[in-house]
């Protein structure tokens, strides 16, 4: 059997993990139709009472402004998956990068160099960092990903370089150096492809975590600037909670939950179906 | 080219060091200034047990590991001084084969890939002729064409190890390092691969430096062998020689502590002392520590390389018995 | 012939590999006895190792494995035992010696306070009686400076000291039964002379039964009395090392020694 046969065999017998694939898939699915215009797009349209209660209309109700809550729901997902895609790709790919050539050239100037500055941007932080970012980036949408794009690679940084430096003195390694092939060359050839079981599973994890962290920042006025997510919902909604309303902060919450509830129960499943024990190199 | 009765491979006094480990560590030499020479199409045998440095010099050949002295020489050009293109030129010369079957062969590549990736690097043949040397190289090696499309974790040890061969063969080399390549195989599957090591040298002409701490193994093909202890060579001879006339001690103990299949056989001898730490290596002989017959000089003065007799000029032996 | 002090009654385990259940070891029965060493001998995947589990109770729990077969030890079946007297019985009156040595000690505790805690543990030794006790025992396996070895921890060691370390923990209770699975494989074979002499030498004094789990029939040759030869899960051949090696009975036997002699003859 071959090693994705294997991975795939083991996900599939593992009732909760698939469980959060079919959710996820669910939220993807959503998030495409936002984007292929077919979902959500009455979000800003202020047409309705002011706190109308669920009905046909209005599945979910109104918000202050009579918007639609439901569809501001639904067009936070493609605002999550936008970001939670965008840094979790990013990240990871920095970091595997970072990671490799760390852990490739460990103990020298090279590996120096990357820990030092992972120990800075580890100890800076992070809602302070993004603040300065965003000031530095003068409001642009996007001073938020590069925030934690520049802060959530140090993990698999971390965990890439600790590999790298397995896999570097195993004989297949050596056969490649042997015959004289440039180091990036085997980096990329030879070493990183075999750290997948890793970036996979940070992939997942990035996602959850930038998904978490725009919605506290949307809350402190960093986030989301054009455009609604749940973390704006939420901000919206402390008010709202106030006055006795509870239907934006519900739909937020809940949705919020069920996503990275779903994301949590398949990043767990995939690390355990890439268990090193039946899936070994 | 070579010059009749040059060696193919020559190597002079080389010493391979490891750099201290941080600031209170010491430098540790893995190889003290050992001189071999290989001869075009020969079978040498590098033999020795853990911390002999056996391995280390293989690697500083296939310059992997950097040898901070001494000259190793390919057709008589020094490896360390040859330029990029040369350089290029010897290593397709020089090919490896390594131990452990697990790790031998790159995991998320199919064997056509790893195949070919020597014929690419070295700008072997053209496009579908790389193909056909790749698919040569498998059937001579005994493997089906077919295994390309497949991973090495869907191959067994033994047809791992042959693929590592052919991977080795497809280059077109002088010579093959190979790095205790069977070590790790079953008896029977072991058997095999010798037999295969010894067929490609009848038809190719291929040297070998076989590296291995198992003198069954290397019995049935080397023509030559060195015996390493702690970084020193401390013999060398035509293998039937060294198994009928060791001249070491050491070799000596090697040879009786190995259990024969033979219930009649003596008993393994023991070899008393304990292994000593390559870090901090004897003064004097390297092995005087374990040796039952050492004498009052073998603790302060370490010996010179002799023949063993005056007529066996391949029989060399590094010790105090033979300095008389 | 003395009484088998473990006998091996059609044991057989299967391993979950992708959803199927695979027979590793598939209905074997021997006895072995006091003073003896048997040699279990076999290529990679024939089940040698996965019997010596099956007696240890060292298999994972079901559904990853199943295991059926009596496994007697002086009248206790071991297969039906509850994992709190497994404990009792291992280290003291059943011992496993395993391959890689580098693996086999704690890395935190030093060779002496691991050999010590066997003592305390199965003999209720003091702490000066285990210490005592820890030297003379790795005395007996041939450490000339005891004292020192109590001190090292096991990266300090080599591959060789440790293991000596290892099998002076096992027979440290002069248990009925000691395993040793491929003790030797990764050592130089000046060391393996050594550990096994060591090994035989110590089972004889006290009485213990060695199954001494091997690929290398040199080993089988000069350290064993009786061998067993396994192949895809079952014994194909029991007879003492004389007669095994002079007139084998199965074909599989012969094809193996045919392949080690010719490695031997010139």
């Amino acid at each position: 059997m071959t090693a994705s046969n294997r991975i795939w065999a083991n996900l599939r017998r593992d009732r909760s993990g698939m469980t959060g694939l079919v959710i996820v898939m669910a939220f993807f699915l959503i998030a495409a139709g936002v984007w292929l215009g077919l979902l959500g797009q009455g979000w800003s349209l202020a047409d309705g009472g002011r706190w109308e209660p669920a009905s046909a209309e209005y599945w979910f109700g109104t918000n202050v402004l009579g918007q639609d809550i439901f569809q501001r729901a639904i067009f936070s997902v493609r605002t999550a998956f936008d970001i939670g895609l965008l840094v979790a790709l990013l990240s990871t790919a920095l970091g595997a990068v970072l990671g490799a050539i760390a852990g490739w050239y460990s103990n020298s100037w090279i590996d120096g160099s990357v820990l030092w500055l992972k120990g800075v941007l580890d100890s800076i932080p992070f809602y302070l960092f993004v603040a300065a970012v965003a000031f530095a980036l003068q409001g642009k949408p996007w001073a938020m990903h590069v925030a934690m794009i520049a802060t959530f690679w140090t993990t698999t940084g971390r965990l890439v370089r600790a590999e790298v430096m397995k896999i570097k003195s195993r004989d297949f390694v050596l056969s490649a150096r042997a015959i004289g092939l440039p180091d990036l060359l085997i980096l990329a050839r030879h070493v990183l492809p075999n750290t997948s079981h890793i970036l996979l599973v940070q992939t997942s994890i990035a996602f959850v975590a930038a998904i978490k962290t725009e919605v506290i920042l949307s809350f402190l006025g960093l986030g989301v600037q054009d455009g609604v997510s749940w973390g704006l919902m939420l901000a919206e909604s402390t008010q709202e909670v106030l006055a006795g309303h509870f239907n934006n902060f519900l739909s937020a919450s809940l949705m919020l939950f069920a996503l990275l509830m779903g994301f949590n129960l398949l990043a767990d499943a995939l690390q355990d179906a890439f268990d090193p024990a039946q899936v070994s190199v | 080219m070579n010059t009749p009765g040059q060696p193919l491979l020559s190597i002079r006094d080389v010493v391979v060091e490891y750099p201290a480990a941080g600031p209170r560590g010491k430098a540790f030499t893995a190889v003290r200034g050992v001189s071999l020479d290989i001869p075009p199409a020969g079978v040498l045998a590098l033999v020795g047990e853990s911390g002999s440095g056996k391995t280390s010099l293989a690697r500083a050949i296939l310059q992997l590991q950097p040898a901070v002295s001494g000259e190793m020489l390919l057709h008589g050009t020094n490896l360390a001084q040859m330029k990029k293109t040369e350089l290029r030129r010897a290593r397709k010369s020089i090919q490896a084969i390594f131990q452990d079957p697990q790790a031998s062969l790159s995991p998320r590549r199919t064997i056509g890939q790893t195949l070919l990736e020597p014929l690419e690097h070295f700008r072997i043949g053209v496009g579908a002729e790389r193909m056909e040397r790749a698919d040569k190289a498998l059937e001579a090696v005994g493997l089906d064409p077919r295994l390309r499309e497949r991973y090495p974790r869907e191959l067994s040890g033994g047809q791992r190890q042959r693929v590592a061969l052919a991977r080795a063969l497809v280059a077109e080399p002088e010579l093959i390092i190979a790095d205790e390549p069977v070590s790790s195989l079953d008896v029977t599957v072991q058997a095999r691969i010798i037999e295969l090591i010894l067929e490609l040298r009848e038809s190719l002409g291929i040297a070998f430096l076989f590296v291995s701490h198992d003198l069954s193994v290397v019995r049935q093909l080397a023509d030559s062998i060195a015996v390493m202890y702690l970084g020193k060579l401390i013999e060398t001879a035509p293998a039937e020689q060294l198994f009928s006339n060791p001249a070491h001690p050491y070799t000596r103990s090697l040879l009786a502590a190995v259990p024969v299949a033979d219930p009649d056989h003596p008993a393994p001898q023991v070899l008393g002392g304990e292994s000593p730490s390559a870090l901090t290596p004897p003064t004097g002989c390297v092995f005087h520590m374990r040796c039952a017959e050492k004498l009052d000089r073998c603790l302060a003065e370490d010996p010179v390389e002799r023949e063993v007799e005056a007529e066996a000029v391949e029989h060399r032996v590094r010790c105090h018995l033979w300095n008389s | 012939m003395t009484e088998a002090v473990l006998k091996i009654r059609n044991l057989r385990v299967l391993m979950q590999d992708a959803g199927r259940m695979v027979p590793a070891v598939d209905g074997i029965s021997f006895d072995l006895h006091a003073g003896e060493v048997l040699a279990l001998v076999g290529e990679s995947g024939c089940g040698k190792t996965k019997t010596a589990e099956a007696i240890m109770g060292l298999l994972p729990r079901a559904p990853a494995s199943l295991q059926t077969g009596r496994i007697d030890l002086e009248g206790t079946d071991l297969a039906v035992l509850a994992e709190s007297a497994l404990r009792k019985i291992r280290g003291r009156d059943l011992s496993m010696v395993f391959q890689e040595p580098l693996t086999a000690l704690d890395p935190v505790f030093t060779a002496g306070s691991q050999l010590a805690g066997v003592f305390r543990r199965h003999r209720g030794s003091s702490g000066a009686q285990a210490r005592e006790q820890s030297i003379n025992m790795l005395q007996r396996v041939g450490f000339s400076d005891a004292p020192r070895v109590m001190q090292s921890y096991p990266h300090q060691l080599s591959g060789g000291m440790r293991q000596r370390v290892v099998l002076a923990m096992a027979m440290a209770c002069r248990p009925r039964v000691l395993i040793a699975d491929e003790p030797t494989t990764s050592l130089d074979v000046t060391t393996q002379a050594q550990v096994l002499t060591q090994l035989t030498d110590l089972g004889r004094d006290s009485g213990t039964a060695i199954l001494l789990i091997t690929h290398d029939l040199g080993v089988v040759a000069q350290y064993c009395d009786r061998a067993l030869v396994m192949h895809q899960g079952k014994i194909v051949e029991q007879a003492t090392v004389d007669k095994l090696f002079r007139s084998p009975g199965d074909d599989y036997t012969a094809e193996l020694l045919s392949a080690v002699s010719r490695s031997t003859s010139p």
